[in-house]
């Protein structure tokens, strides 16, 4: 992967990875709509299409009500749904999650890990989550701990 | 991303910063509007120019005393001539070039013109009796003199539009005496209305046959004799032979001046060329500060959307979309500037004809093909460097700027 050019990168984050962040980056004058259909203006995908598809990612995550609203108008909970939308709506396999709870309340975090759940279950999507917090990683198949850089357990979530 | 998604998101990203983008589309406006609106004054002068010199008669060819290698307005004040230029010589020309269709000798002085108790000082000129038809010039009652007047040196006088009103108001002048220069003429003709040319009043002149000036002014030199051309074809052969056949009449000397009218015309037209495009380099200068404040804001821009490039480049945005999307903002605004500096520069000299009838609108297509790839490229050329710039962000550490 250190030999691809910058072109490749971008397409290989466009393509395979899909991010989702600890303060959801959503562009803030787009709607939540748009936010979903920028991978796909990326990707070259036609107007059309990438609205409809961006839709039906977003009822997918539950935010089919909110399509038009743009993230001030938004929850947290609900910005970092729309931020998950985003990041699937190119169908990659792999979600690269950093502290997607960090800026939730306990509750909204939760239904975002039900959210990860249910992708990872019904969609076969690998999600690496990076957390602090042992009740996040308490739910995942495998944990990987780190301490100063270094490795120092890898393994199924200790109970 | 498209051109089309591109235009859409740079035209978002400037209505969002309204009065930022008008400010710095302002100094687009105005470097746009300064250009088209001094090439158009140059352009506007050389039409200007153009018309008088149609309205001065077709095929000219003036004839000074004295040597000059430059051509350009009138003979100089106090040069030396090595011969007169006399009437002879005019009567030569006109019998002796085929080419030639008319001739009109030139005497002038300033003089002091009197009836009754009314009185005007206005140029009097000496001249022959093909002066209308050279000069397209036609008396508008009356008569103008003939040959056998300039022949016989009778005391006629056709007299200018402005002098008859002045003097006569009136009353009808034909066959009046005028006082000219404290000697009684007779009035047989008045000219028509033909206003200010090239800053000379044509209505503010009285004529007289040229024997008749020769007397009055007590010389026999002649300040300038015009010539006509059969055709434009001939104007330059004539030129040729006019001066070859004072050359031979003066002894072998060249020591006249024969410029045709084309030439005269060129040279003003050269002048005006340098000055428009002299001040079309000084207005340019504010299109290029104009170009500065675009580079400037969009810097700013750049700096303050780092977070918004790290996003983009993060969910997968190359490189070159990235450079597309802030060129594609710094073109329309320059763009968009230009535009209405265009607009702008119209409506000016729409406002200016309609304020004095004289000035032409001189909009020319040029001038706004001109202007509107300039503001493009200054959009381009200013704003690629704020681009580069954004588009060579790391997007990790473009997330992590807050």
């Amino acid at each position: 992967m250190t030999g691809l050019s910058d072109d490749d990168l971008s397409a290989l984050r466009n393509r395979m990875i899909g991010f989702v962040f600890q303060s959801f980056n959503l562009l803030p004058r787009a709607t939540a709509l748009e936010n979903v259909e920028l991978p796909q203006v990326y990707a070259g995908v036609p107007r059309r299409t990438r609205r409809e598809r961006a839709a039906r990612v977003l009822e997918l995550v539950g935010l089919g009500h909110r399509m038009h609203h743009r993230p001030n108008a938004l929850s947290g909970g609900e910005m970092q749904r729309v931020a998950i939308a985003r990041a699937l709506v190119n169908d990659p396999g792999l979600l690269l999650a950093d502290e997607p709870t960090g800026n939730l309340d306990s509750r909204v975090g939760f239904e975002v890990l039900e959210l990860f759940e249910r992708l990872n279950r019904e969609r076969g999507v690998t999600l690496v989550i990076v957390t602090h917090d042992p009740r996040v990683a308490a739910r995942c198949a495998r944990v990987i701990e780190l301490l100063d850089g270094r490795v120092v357990r890898d393994g199924p979530p200790a109970v | 991303m498209d051109l089309f998604e591109s235009a859409r998101v740079a035209l978002d990203a400037l209505a969002h910063n309204k009065l930022r983008s008008g400010l710095t589309m302002l100094g687009i406006v105005i470097g746009v509007f300064a250009v088209i609106s001094l090439v158009s004054l140059g352009h506007g002068a050389q039409k200007y120019v153009a018309r008088e010199f149609a309205g001065m008669g077709s095929n000219l060819l003036l004839v000074t005393p004295g040597k000059r290698e430059t051509f350009g307005g009138g003979p100089m004040i106090g040069a030396q001539n090595v011969h007169k230029l006399t009437l002879e010589d005019s009567d030569a020309i006109g019998r002796r070039v085929p080419s030639v269709s008319g001739v009109a000798p030139i005497i002038f002085g300033l003089g002091l013109v009197k009836i009754e108790a009314k009185s005007r000082n206005c140029m009097v000129v000496g001249t022959g009796a093909e002066f209308p038809d050279v000069r397209n010039i036609r008396p508008a009652t009356g008569s103008f003199f003939g040959e056998d007047d300039v022949d016989a040196g009778r005391r006629v006088v056709v007299i200018g539009a402005l002098v008859r009103r002045e003097l006569f108001g009136d009353e009808n002048p034909l066959g009046r005496y005028l006082n000219v220069m404290g000697t009684p003429f007779r009035v047989i003709g008045v000219m028509e209305r033909r206003g200010v040319s090239l800053g000379f009043d044509l209505d503010d002149l009285v004529f007289i046959p040229v024997s008749a000036a020769r007397r009055l002014f007590n010389t026999d030199a002649l300040a300038e004799v015009m010539v006509q051309a059969r055709s434009e074809a001939l104007v330059d052969r004539a030129a040729d032979e006019v001066r070859a056949l004072l050359m031979e009449r003066h002894g072998g000397v060249e020591d006249v001046t024969v410029i045709t009218q084309g030439q005269m015309l060129s040279t003003l037209n050269t002048i005006l060329d340098v000055l428009t495009a002299t001040l079309a380099g000084i207005a340019g200068i504010s299109l290029v500060v104009g170009g500065i404040g675009i580079m400037n804001i969009m810097l700013v821009s750049v700096r303050e959307r780092t977070r918004e490039i790290g996003v983009r480049k993060a969910i997968g945005a190359r490189s070159r979309d990235i450079l597309v999307q802030f060129l594609v903002e710094s073109v329309v605004l320059s763009l968009i500037g230009g535009a209405i500096g265009v607009v702008l520069a119209f409506g000016v000299q729409v406002a200016a004809h309609l304020v004095i009838s004289d000035l032409p609108i001189a909009i020319t297509p040029w001038a706004v093909t001109l202007a509107v790839v300039f503001s493009a490229a200054i959009g381009i050329f200013f704003g690629v460097f704020p681009a580069r710039r954004a588009s060579r962000l790391n997007p990790i550490e473009a997330l992590r700027t807050e």
